[in-house]
């Protein structure tokens, strides 16, 4: 087992779970920081899947998340304010 | 286990380290501006070590460039995004100063 399916295992457990049960959970902008932790998480896991199985043409898609994600949470933050 | 191999390991180590005690963090705060201390972590430390290890594990190359960028990107636009995320629950409990928008 390579060291990089280790670290996407324990991000999915560490990183993705809290901030999936933080994202489903009380107010709006409460849910928004669990949305905003599962970002940058996703885009690690991605990373180190790419790494793990040796196929650099995977990283198009966390570098596609990272600035998607990015947007979204703005609009979020937006739409939530007004 | 080569010396490359243990740098790897330590790396992702320390960032798996960084993203558990976020995401205890995050599971245990009560309101959203504490809640967004424990975002800031994630992106501005345990990716960048990511980045580290990518590049020690590949060696310097297109990918690993690509991963950097994909690092930087998350590092530069986390703090924009906790900023925004930070104002918009003021907005919400009233803690900002009359006149601001």
């Amino acid at each position: 087992m390579t060291p990089w399916l280790v670290f996407a295992g324990v991000l999915v457990v560490a990183g993705l779970c809290p901030a999936l049960v933080v994202g489903a959970r009380d107010k709006a902008l409460y849910r928004l920081t669990g949305l905003q932790l599962a970002g940058p998480v996703t885009v690690l896991v991605l990373i180190a899947i790419s790494a793990a199985v040796g196929q650099s043409s995977y990283l198009i898609v966390p570098l596609a998340l990272v600035l998607l994600s990015y947007a979204g949470t703005l609009v979020f933050t937006r739409l939530l304010t007004e | 286990m080569d010396a490359r191999e243990i740098t790897v390991w330590v790396l992702l180590g320390l960032a798996a380290v960084v993203v558990i005690l976020s995401g205890i963090g995050l599971l245990g705060a009560q309101d959203t501006l504490p809640r967004l201390h424990f975002v800031t972590p994630v992106t501005c430390v345990a990716a960048p070590l990511t980045g580290v290890a990518y590049t020690v594990d590949q060696g310097w190359g297109i990918a690993a460039g690509l991963v950097m960028l994909i690092v930087a990107l998350t590092a530069v636009t986390g703090p924009p995004l906790g900023a925004a995320v930070a104002r918009a629950a003021a907005h919400e409990e009233d803690l900002l100063p009359p006149g601001a928008s």
